[in-house]
């Protein structure tokens, strides 16, 4: 047995092809709750790629052109699309207590990608080299330098923040984004909470 | 069947459900929304603040700044880890200082990196090239009793040079006098930057002068983004912020948090431990249990449970 | 450039402790309108049991 066919049969018992991508879903999956995770997921890619656009011409493009300023309203919307989507979801999630049927992990990386998304906005402000970046790093220092954080992740250091921005963070959201689909894949939609007294359906 | 095999596994009915069509739906409908939204509402842009926009607009706060840099109480000088040595100046959370644990990583030295290596660079100036020359030829001890009493002088005469009170201050003066024209011709804002070198990506030595002084934290406060202010929220103008910041920025707002000198490690403290909290729900007793009580779960659901409560009430 | 300009003083409302912009509550009240509506609208789709 090679490595190779070690990862592509556990790969393929984990995930044959019609769980991995199922044209059928459990009769209980019919609410307009259940688009927001795959509302969030499209706004990620958006936010991604009005980002690409904005790495095209670089960081301080949208302070000169009209057409640079128009693509950075994209990414900040999409952004703001992203958020609200991720916490609807997030609501939904708790609600319907998903973490059922050894589903942890799935609710763990859920959580996981709201903090990280959280730290890569708060990176995206500080990266903007306008008044509220001046601000926003100044005062959010206090709070990281008083745990120790600051002295290896410095908000002031618009080189480093600009790489944990573009680079390290989105990546690691990507990841974790990734991580949660399959999850959501492996274990199934989680069922409903029993119905009344009464037991089983 | 038992619960637990129930709630892991759907051994139920099915129906079709086109993901990739969804998928697709989703990301037409953002873009659109996105565009729209862009179109319609943009993007803030309030421009940056320059240390020579700071010292034209305002040179009695920018003279009373670089004073306080100068004689060391300002607060960078007195921050403590990682910019200066001084363990009593760190935050306590609790018993625990995390604060001073890494060290000083970002060293500042306020005097030199401040006022008088800028001032070094200045050429053609007799006046301030003797005024250094005194500095440097002066014990610390001198220069620090010159610097604070020209600081508590200035205080005194409201930041006007013009009004303070004669007194032994050395060459003092004279340095921050240049410093302050140095500042609104615009050349401290490179010097404090480039410290030397050519290419330069980090702003913390401009950062920590421009916090030091009032005018940076004047326009914020008139933006709304102040810490008492639920600053953290906010964004400039009308355009919405960061809502999902709420939690973080609420301490800052009552007591203990909002009179503690330890505000920023309390807070900080706690949040990580709430976050802890967050990201490990499915094991908290209690809070795990809420879905099950607040029932939210019988609307989300409400088709399947008619079809089976319903049911069940035919067959009993 | 925007068709709303949304620069300029903003709006806050006060309420006790809570400061909130107009922006950020209206966002909010969105969010809270989006998640009832999506809970209570009916939800189009065939059953077909298999």
């Amino acid at each position: 047995m090679s490595w190779t066919s070690t990862v592509r049969d556990r790969s393929v018992e984990a995930f044959p092809p019609d769980r991995l991508l199922p044209d059928q879903q459990p009769v209980y999956v019919a609410s307009w709750i259940y688009v927001f995770g795959v509302l969030t997921i499209a706004s990620f890619l958006v936010v991604l790629a009005t980002g690409s656009l904005l790495a095209i011409k670089g960081p301080m493009w949208w302070h000169t052109s009209d057409l640079g300023h128009y693509v950075n309203s994209l990414h900040l919307w999409s952004v703001e699309l992203f958020m609200a989507f991720m916490v609807v979801h997030l609501w939904a999630k708790f609600f319907m207590a998903a973490w059922r049927g050894r589903r942890a992990m799935t609710w763990i990386t859920g959580a996981v990608c709201f903090l990280a998304s959280i730290g890569t906005a708060f990176t995206g402000y500080l990266v903007q080299q306008n008044l509220d970046s001046q601000w926003i790093s100044t005062q959010a220092k206090d709070g990281l330098d008083s745990v120790g954080v600051g002295a290896y992740f410095n908000v002031m250091d618009f080189g480093q923040m600009l790489m944990w921005h573009i680079a390290l963070l989105p990546a690691a959201i990507g990841v974790v984004i990734l991580l949660h689909v399959l999850l959501v894949r492996r274990r199934g939609v989680v069922p409903p909470l029993p119905a009344r007294a009464g037991g089983d359906p | 069947m038992s619960r637990a095999v129930h709630e892991e596994s759907w051994v139920g009915g099915y129906r079709d459900y086109d993901l990739v069509k969804e998928f697709v739906a989703a990301l037409v409908a953002v873009t659109l929304l996105t565009v729209g939204l862009a179109f319609v509402f943009g993007s803030p842009d309030v421009h940056q603040i320059t240390l020579a926009q700071w010292s034209n607009a305002s040179p009695s706060d920018f003279l009373a700044t670089a004073a306080t840099e100068l004689d060391r109480t300002s607060g960078s000088a007195t921050y403590g880890a990682p910019y200066t040595h001084d363990p009593s100046a760190a935050q306590k959370l609790g018993p625990i200082t995390p604060q001073n644990w890494p060290g000083v990583t970002k060293p500042v030295d306020t005097v030199n990196d401040f006022v008088v290596m800028p001032l070094r660079a200045v050429p053609g100036d007799t006046q301030l090239t003797q005024a250094l020359g005194t500095w440097d030829a002066t014990s610390p001890g001198q220069r620090d009793s010159w610097a604070k009493g020209y600081d508590s002088a200035l205080q005194t005469a409201s930041g006007d040079p013009a009004k303070v009170a004669s007194g032994s201050y050395g060459p003092v003066p004279v340095l921050l006098g240049q410093l302050l024209r140095l500042a609104q011709s615009g050349g401290l804002d490179g010097a404090l930057l480039e410290q030397g070198r050519f290419y330069m990506t980090d702003y913390t030595k401009p950062l920590l002068f421009l916090a030091d002084g009032t005018y940076l934290e004047d326009k914020a406060r008139a933006e709304h983004l102040g810490g008492d202010q639920w600053g953290m929220m906010n964004e400039t103008g009308n355009y919405p912020g960061q809502p999902w910041l709420w939690l973080y920025t609420f301490w800052y707002q009552v007591k203990p948090f909002s009179t503690s000198d330890n505000a920023d490690a309390l807070v900080w403290g706690l949040m990580m431990l709430l976050t802890a909290g967050f990201v490990l729900v499915p094991f908290l007793p209690g809070i795990r249990s809420l879905p099950r009580y607040l029932r939210v779960y019988r609307l989300i659901w409400r088709d399947y449970y008619r079809s089976v409560e319903g049911s069940r009430q035919l067959r009993s | 450039m925007a068709a709303v300009d949304l620069n300029g003083p903003g709006n806050y409302v006060h309420w006790g402790v809570v400061q909130i912009s107009v922006a950020n509550l209206v966002v909010i009240l969105l969010m809270l309108v989006v998640f009832a509506l999506a809970l209570l609208l009916p939800f189009p789709g065939r059953r077909r049991d298999r």
